[in-house]
């Protein structure tokens, strides 16, 4: 019951735009003993299907612009496929340890901007004040 | 939904370094999203909120893009999963966790833009960073 409690959740902070960066995928590992990969192809579908019902809800109120999408969709097509067939023929257990990295990675990421943002709103103003005021 | 067409990208003036940047990303992205099943969300995101502009409508935009983007993405990368035989016995793992994601997306992007994400982006950091080190070790 956790496990789809939690998946549920994953599927909320995608939904939501703050990424599920494939927790499900951890989960799957963890909590059900899943092979690396499958967990990995599952997350795929996961995503997919919480995507559909998230653009259900997005999909009046944004814009959509075709020509980018196209564009970075063919290169993206490239990319997907040989990005498959290599996860397909490297050793499960390498996949995983780059799947770890990605996942470090990815929390840096999300700190640093989260860190900046701050800077920028608190400090910065208060930098300014003090040496350009008066 | 309202199309639109953007010719010349906000963030980046030249014509053809737009286009090469657009190509690239869409290729990163991909090749992350293949390879690790996750992941190429982040990189399309942050390449349309850099050609699209940075606006709060504009990142929305781009999130709502990226997601479209990545839906069908993913669905090649699926395919070439499903091709390799990786999800030959997952059947109703994938069946009993349909209702999650519906139900888990809908709810998402209907509280978006409704409260502040830091928290949970910290949380989610965190968590993130954590999980990483346990896939490794």
């Amino acid at each position: 019951m956790l496990f789809y409690f939690l998946a549920t959740l994953c599927a909320v902070l995608s939904g939501m735009g703050v990424g599920s960066a494939g927790i499900l995928v951890v989960l799957l590992s963890i909590m059900q003993d899943t092979e690396h990969m499958s967990a990995q192809g599952i997350n795929l579908v996961f995503f997919m299907v919480s995507s559909v019902s998230a653009l259900a809800i997005n999909i009046k109120k944004r814009c959509f612009y075709p020509k980018i999408f196209l564009i970075m969709g063919i290169g993206g097509l490239v990319g997907s496929l040989l990005g498959a067939f290599l996860a397909l023929n490297t050793d499960p257990l390498l996949v995983r340890k780059i799947f770890g990295g990605m996942l470090i990675f990815t929390g840096l990421f999300c700190l640093s901007t989260l860190v900046s943002d701050f800077i920028k709103k608190h400090c910065k103003g208060k930098y300014l004040k003090k040496h350009f005021t008066n | 939904m309202r199309l639109k067409t953007k010719n010349c990208a906000n963030g980046i003036k030249n014509k053809k370094k737009a286009l090469m940047f657009t190509v690239i990303s869409g290729i990163v992205a991909g090749f992350i999203n293949g390879l690790l099943g996750a992941g190429g969300g982040i990189i399309a995101v942050l390449a349309l909120g850099r050609l699209l502009g940075s606006r709060e409508e504009d990142k929305h935009d781009a999130f709502a893009n990226a997601l479209l983007l990545m839906l069908v993405l993913s669905a090649v990368s699926l395919i070439t999963y499903i091709k390799g035989g990786v999800l030959d016995e997952t059947g109703g793992t994938i069946l009993s966790l349909a209702i999650p994601a519906l139900l888990g997306g809908a709810v998402g992007a209907f509280l978006q833009n409704r409260f502040d994400v830091k928290i949970l982006k910290l949380i989610f950091s965190i968590v993130i960073i954590y999980s990483g080190i346990k896939m490794i070790i």
